[in-house]
């Protein structure tokens, strides 16, 4: 492809990149309250429960946590259950629980190296 | 001045005289004594021997009445320049008697059962005695100074408006204006926010409107907030109202320290864990505290990064998100930065300041190439500056 359509090319995804952008902001600020999401709890699928826990394996050990925004939390899984997951996340000067909620939860995969 | 006056009547009587004279004897010399100046002195040397047109007397008083107006308007002026002088060293005088009255509670003129009024005396309205002022004496000055020194004049000549004191300021009156005073004084720009010094523009989004850093600063004294040097403008979303409880806004800040270099788009593992441990120096406006992780990884693209931390303020009980995108230039890094959003708003700030990086545009020379350029390099890359650990 000559270089001038590649230019154009690349500034055209770059403007509708922008225009979702745009369009994003806008669904966002005026959503109706009813549009909201549901919280984690109603979202899970109905046979859940029912399904081994995939964090169960991973308790007490040190785990890269991904979200489905694209989030990154790396810490210490020290609780699973069906509606949230808690990592213990250890800073310079002190020590977090945080609790992430299992339906923004996109994967857990263990962080230590293998054997 | 009426000496000026006369001066300059017997003047203009000799120069017509003059012009008679020498028009008798010839209409073009007569002329040109009018329009060219010193052709009078032509004339002369020309009917000198002329008794009928012979001009040297005219012309001798002539230059003595020319060097008496001179010398006439030469002295008005000093004393014009000396009067205004005596005038400052009265009010200041004044100023002076009026602030020890105000710090003694004891007034001269009050213990004497006489009133004055609080506005600065006029020249001639000098009326209490006052200690020598260093006035340079000239003329009118010296009469001022002595003026100054006078006791007072007759009581007849004294003002008997009643006392006036000064008017204690309210409240209100003293203190700085509130946020919303300011807010309904500044000026909210749409279409393209330009910044031709650092050579770039925004081409603000439709929703957006921007505030400038004059007005940035006076919101920021308003509410108590510390200066930045960095920041440039703030960006709002029309529907935020910025003295709404729940208010946000984009701030914009400008790093001038030069061409970032590129590199290659680190692990965002990798990243976090770096953030984490600290020990490097912030560039970016955030809430501080201790970082959480990312709600949104860091996303580099060409020229452009974004991302959304999660952070712990110090002291505080529950995280918050700062959200930002970087923008580079050639000779620096243009900032967009959300600071303390509420978690959970992450799509919503990500989605801002990614919009508004991409909104901008430098000028021709100043936008951003991954090559080596002759600007000065910053002392980061880009992964350093988004990490916080340079």
């Amino acid at each position: 492809m000559p270089a001038p359509n590649l230019l154009l090319a690349l500034a055209f995804i770059a403007a509708a990149d922008a225009a979702d952008d745009e369009a994003r902001i806008e669904q966002l600020l005026h959503r109706p309250v009813a549009a909201a999401p549901a919280p984690a709890r109603a979202t899970r699928p109905a046979h859940a429960p029912t399904q081994p826990d995939p964090g169960a394996a991973l308790l007490g050990h040190k785990v890269h946590v991904r979200t489905i925004d694209g989030g990154l939390y790396a810490g210490t899984l020290r609780a699973s259950d069906a509606a949230s997951i808690t990592l213990r996340i250890d800073l310079p000067k002190q020590a977090l629980d945080y609790t992430l909620p299992r339906g923004g939860v996109a994967g857990i995969e263990s962080a230590e190296p293998a054997p | 001045m009426m000496l000026y006056l006369a001066l300059q009547l017997t003047l203009l009587v000799v120069g017509i005289s003059i012009v008679t004279r020498v028009w008798r004897a010839s209409a073009l010399d007569g002329v040109l004594c009018l329009i060219v100046p010193l052709y009078v002195l032509i004339a002369m040397v020309k009917h000198w021997k002329d008794p009928d047109h012979d001009i040297r007397y005219h012309v001798l008083l002539l230059f003595v009445l020319a060097f008496g107006v001179v010398w006439v308007q030469f002295r008005a002026a000093h004393e014009i320049v000396a009067d205004a002088a005596a005038t400052q060293a009265a009010r200041r005088e004044y100023a002076r008697a009026l602030a020890s009255r105000a710090g003694t509670d004891e007034d001269p003129d009050q213990a004497g059962g006489e009133s004055a009024s609080d506005a600065p005396p006029d020249d001639d309205e000098v009326d209490r005695p006052t200690p020598p002022a260093p006035v340079v004496s000239l003329g009118g000055a010296a009469r001022a100074t002595r003026d100054a020194r006078a006791p007072a004049p007759a009581p007849a000549s004294r003002s008997r408006e009643p006392d006036t004191p000064a008017r204690a300021l309210l409240p209100e009156e003293t203190a700085p204006p509130t946020l919303r005073q300011t807010l309904a004084a500044a000026t909210f720009q749409r279409g393209v926010f330009e910044r031709t010094t650092l050579g770039f523009a925004i081409d603000l989004p439709g929703h957006f409107h921007a505030l400038a850093a004059n007005d940035v600063r006076r919101i920021e004294r308003s509410s108590n907030l510390p200066a930045d040097p960095h920041e440039i403008a703030w960006v709002v979303h029309e529907s935020v109202a910025l003295d709404a409880p729940d208010a946000w806004h984009v701030r914009v800040r400008w790093h001038s320290d030069g061409w970032v270099p590129p590199s290659a788009a680190p692990d965002g593992w990798r990243l976090l864990q770096q953030a984490q441990r600290g020990g490097g120096t912030t560039h970016l406006a955030g809430s501080g505290g201790d970082l959480v992780g990312y709600a949104i990884a860091p996303r580099f693209d060409s020229g452009m990064a974004d991302w959304v931390e999660e952070r712990l303020p110090a002291g505080a009980g529950a995280s918050v998100l700062d959200c930002h995108a970087l923008r580079l230039g050639r000779r620096g890094v243009v900032e967009f930065s959300v600071v303390g959003a509420l978690p959970g708003s992450q799509t919503l700030c990500d989605a801002s300041v990614r919009l508004l990086a991409r909104s901008t545009r430098f000028e021709r020379g100043a936008d951003y190439s991954p090559a080596a350029t002759d600007a000065p390099r910053a002392p980061y890359s880009l992964a350093e500056l988004v990490g916080g650990t340079r």
